[in-house]
């Protein structure tokens, strides 16, 4: 009971917040790429490849191309930004000494900050999902070569897609969350993910430096590259590692903190 | 444990990560029903102090009892008690001022009922739809002091909460703390670097300096050490002769006037006829009476 009430203060400070604006904004950009990028003409008003490509399954297809954006650069992106604006909800409001003179114990207050952020994430998804489908069915009304309706969406296909890139981005989001809670500018958490997130994508794709399997910032990257498939049961098992190993430096780190 | 304080401190000590010293043996005594005015200059160690009873800053050396509980052990059930306002207001700008007050009404068990009460005891249950980042700094201000109300508090902590305030604004919340006091019988802990804007309503003074408390009573135990400070400037037309008379009252002489400490007007008139006795010419009998600000000042720079 008293951790429902800690959730639903923390889901109170998130109203108007820019937080859901970012989360709904983000969730049509993937889509809208997919309308434009994916089309039964080319530019001289030629055929072009995608209706091969389509004739097997349009929509999954569709969702296959989208998702594989979403998980690979929106969803740790969308993490990278939320991580950071969450919090800045106190740092910015100078609203941190209140919360904490509040009679909730560190624990309650901390873990259902991180609940809210995990409740974004799923929104963002979910979000994501239904843009997609609304992309698809303009697209079918731009283009009636695709035959969208000729097959049915593989769901049970897509929803365990979807399920396996959040739970490969959970060490992702507990190493922000500890970032975006822990400095007081904004920029630091913002700087270090942005940049660790490139840095995995040219070692995952084009230089590896490092084994990727062990660098949780592009662990979604795995679920929708087929050469990788054989190590998405290890990442998503290291991602939940790094998700409860963060999660407790990261709650250890808060309380122990010196507030100003 | 003595349950008779709200507050009560043994030995406060905090040293800042750069090693300085803030605070020093401070040891404060708030008895339930008292509006205790915490005075000291900025930088004393007031918020350091207030911070540490709320828990916001980590206790190093020496113990906090709130309502007669230690308060590392008791800490969620004795801020559940607490309502606190320390420094600048703390509210989410991009919330309106009832929405403020609901993201800590069930933390606080408080009603809906109570967060219109407080909403409209600070006189802003009319401010619609209006964000608190639109709010004027008062404005905030009184926010901030509606969300300390919420709970129905038996301990008020407010620091510098006259901080932004117009005069209108200071006279309310001084009517406001006074009611508080007198009719919810709240326990009110209230810092300030001025006297006057406090002296109106306190019952209890602390002050503090340079980290260490020098001096703590009622208000009128200040008034009687006001007393003792009062000095009487006097000048004859033989200084060394009247140093002779009056040297009971430990006279001294300051090089163009003889000062003594007085208690009273017949102390005055008492030494005035031994110096008469004494065939001395009066040139100057000037008493000085401190006010309390000034002994505030006058206290606060001795021990600087």
């Amino acid at each position: 009971m008293s951790l429902a009430i800690t959730l639903k203060s923390e889901f109170t400070k998130t109203k108007r917040s820019p937080i859901w604006i970012l989360t709904f904004v983000a969730a049509i950009i993937a889509p809208a790429l997919l309308l434009l990028a994916i089309s039964e003409t080319h530019d001289g008003g030629k055929p072009s490849d995608d209706i091969v490509k389509m004739a097997k399954g349009a929509w999954d297809y569709y969702y296959y191309q989208g998702t594989g954006i979403i998980s690979f650069v929106f969803l740790p992106m969308f993490i990278i930004l939320t991580s950071t604006l969450l919090p800045q909800i106190e740092y910015r409001n100078h609203t941190w000494k209140q919360v904490l003179a509040s009679p909730q114990s560190y624990g309650r207050l901390y873990f259902s900050k991180f609940i809210i952020f995990q409740f974004v994430i799923i929104v963002f998804i979910i979000a994501s999902v239904a843009s997609i489908a609304l992309s698809g069915v303009i697209s079918s009304f731009l283009n009636p070569k695709f035959h969208f309706y000729v097959h049915p969406l593989n769901w049970e296909k897509m929803i365990l897609a979807f399920a396996k890139a959040y739970v490969a981005i959970l060490g992702l989001s507990a190493i922000q969350f500890w970032m975006g809670i822990r400095f007081k500018s904004f920029l630091i958490p913002m700087g270090a993910g942005v940049m660790f997130f490139i840095l995995g994508m040219i070692n995952m794709l084009g230089y590896p430096v490092i084994d990727a399997a062990k660098f949780p910032i592009n662990y979604s990257g795995y679920i929708f590259l087929e050469q990788y498939a054989a190590k998405v049961p290890a990442v998503l098992w290291s991602s939940v590692a790094y998700l409860l190993g963060v999660l407790a430096i990261g709650f250890f780190d808060f309380r122990y903190k010196k507030w100003d | 444990m003595n349950e008779n304080y709200s507050i009560k401190t043994i030995g406060l000590e905090h040293i800042h990560t750069k090693g300085v010293k803030t605070l020093t043996d401070v040891n404060i005594a708030v008895k339930k029903g008292e509006i205790y005015g915490f005075l000291g200059p900025n930088g004393a160690g007031k918020t350091t102090t207030l911070r540490l009873l709320l828990g916001l800053t980590k206790l190093q050396t020496g113990k906090i009892e709130i309502f007669g509980k230690d308060f590392a052990n008791n800490r969620i059930e004795i801020l559940k008690k607490v309502g606190s306002l320390i420094e600048n207001p703390s509210l989410y700008g991009h919330l309106r001022a009832n929405e403020n007050l609901e993201v800590y009404r069930e933390l606080y068990g408080a009603t809906k009922a109570r967060l219109v009460e407080v909403l409209k005891i600070v006189g802003l249950e009319n401010t619609g739809t209006k964000k608190v980042r639109q709010f004027s700094l008062g404005m905030k201000q009184r926010l901030s002091v509606a969300l300390a109300l919420l709970p129905n508090p038996e301990l008020l902590i407010l620091d510098e909460p006259a901080n932004g305030l117009d005069p209108t604004g200071i006279i309310e919340l001084r009517e406001l703390v006074k009611k508080l006091n007198k009719e919810e019988g709240m326990t009110i802990l209230m810092s300030s670097h001025q006297l006057s804007e406090i002296e109106k309503m306190v019952s209890h003074v602390g002050i503090i300096s340079k980290g260490q408390i020098i001096f703590q009573g009622s208000l009128p135990q200040l008034s009687q050490l006001q007393k003792k400070q009062s000095q009487l400037l006097i000048h004859t037309s033989d200084d060394a002769l009247a140093m002779q008379v009056l040297h009971s009252y430990k006279p001294e002489n300051n090089g163009n006037a003889i000062s003594v400490n007085y208690l009273d007007e017949k102390e005055i008139a008492s030494m005035s006829r031994a110096l008469h006795e004494k065939q001395l010419d009066i040139y100057l009998l000037h008493p000085q009476q401190n006010n309390l600000e000034q002994l505030f000042m006058d206290l606060t720079t001795q021990h600087a």
